[in-house]
């Protein structure tokens, strides 16, 4: 059972690391695109850029946060 | 790694993730034990008599998920310390306010945060309302100081309060789910004050029921579709806070574990990386905090919505 806990919890960080490295990824590729075309709108673009980049971490970060408690914590 | 060596660090990791714990029912904290082997009460904690932690075996079975008598006494008390310096700060400079002469840095400081709460909340928020940006401000400061707290060398506050006598003490209110999940449920209750007030009962049932698809076939449907997205909103708001400021800590707590093998200088090395790192998604976090809840406020006010 611990052991099942352990690579439960390895693939719920993998899978969210993969995931979050994705979106990240392309938001930020996105921003830049947007940043580049239009430099006038960056500073309002960089509020949102943050604002969505807090929103595509939340997810992952949850998992990850959720994982450690499966090896180290209460579960 | 030896046998030995692994229950240590087990024991070491489940010490800096326990919280001060007290049982409402009987004044006990739980898992310590007072110098005489006792069970370790409130009042020799408070008479500095000195408790220790006491691990329970894992044998015993996890502890329950939900526990509705006990109280987390120490991110109850850092919450309130940093909130009453949160108000304590403003209000001194705002009775202090001068618009002539020269600014202090305080002031300064606190006009900036203000200005900058100001602008976010008039872009998203377009009704008048009094209540909207002291909640905002409320919540981006209050979140941030207690962030801040993860700055904190993971092993200062947990050695201090052991010489105190006090077993356990987790200093990061915001790695508790309890304190996010809290914050976020006060949001949710805010959103249906807004919906209320601003659009009535009859507004709040026509939104649940009528909102993607206008027509009384796809009522149920719509209504399981609101719903999910209207509870999803709390949850992963609270959620998403915990799930940061936890994994923060957890990875310190780990930098910390290799100091173990006798090389003092791996855990500064990094650290202090991290620590800079971690700055960015403390202030990020208390800012998407603030956004989310001025963004779902905004849209449970809305009338045109």
């Amino acid at each position: 059972m611990e052991e099942l806990k352990v690579i439960g919890a390895g693939l719920m960080m993998g899978l969210a690391a993969l995931g979050g490295g994705i979106g990240l990824g392309v938001l930020g590729g996105r921003f830049l695109e947007a940043a580049a075309r239009q430099p006038d709108l960056e500073k309002s673009l960089m509020v949102k850029f943050f604002l969505s980049a807090g929103l595509t971490d939340a997810i992952p970060m949850i998992s990850l946060a959720f994982g450690l408690l499966l090896v180290f914590g209460v579960f | 790694m030896s046998d030995n060596s692994e229950k240590d660090v087990h024991q070491y990791i489940e010490h800096h993730l326990h919280f001060l714990q007290v049982d409402l029912r009987d004044g006990t904290v739980v898992n310590a034990v007072t110098k005489d082997g006792q069970p370790c009460h409130v009042t020799d904690i408070l008479t500095f008599n000195g408790c220790k932690a006491a691990h329970t075996s894992k044998d015993a079975g996890p502890a329950p998920l939900i526990n509705p008598h006990t109280v987390n006494v120490d991110s109850l008390l850092v919450s309130f310390v940093l909130g009453a310096l949160f108000i304590g700060l403003f209000a001194a400079v705002a009775r202090k306010f001068t618009t002539t002469g020269k600014p202090g840095k305080l002031q300064t400081m606190v006009e900036m945060a203000v200005l900058f709460i100001d602008g976010n909340v008039k872009s998203i928020f377009t009704r008048r309302s009094r209540l909207i940006a002291p909640v905002a401000i409320t919540s981006f400061i209050w979140i941030l100081l207690m962030n801040i707290m993860d700055l904190i060398p993971v092993d200062w506050v947990p050695d201090l309060a052991g010489l105190l006598g006090v077993p356990y003490f987790r200093v990061l209110p915001t790695a508790d789910a309890n304190i996010t999940m809290s914050m976020a449920v006060s949001v949710f209750v805010l959103m249906f004050w807004y919906t209320f007030t601003r659009k009535g009962v009859m507004g709040f049932v026509k939104d649940i029921t009528l909102h993607p698809f206008n027509h009384p076939v796809m009522i149920p449907f719509n209504f399981m579709l609101e719903s999910i997205s209207l509870l999803s909103k709390p949850i992963s708001l609270g959620l998403r806070l915990f799930g940061n400021m936890f994994a923060g800590e957890m990875i310190f707590i780990m930098i910390a574990l290799l100091n173990t093998a006798g090389t003092f200088y791996t855990q500064p090395l990094l650290s202090v990386p991290w620590a800079i790192f971690h700055i960015l998604i403390i202030c990020l976090q208390a800012f998407i905090f603030m956004m989310l809840t001025v963004v779902y406020l905004a849209s449970a006010a809305d009338e045109n919505e």
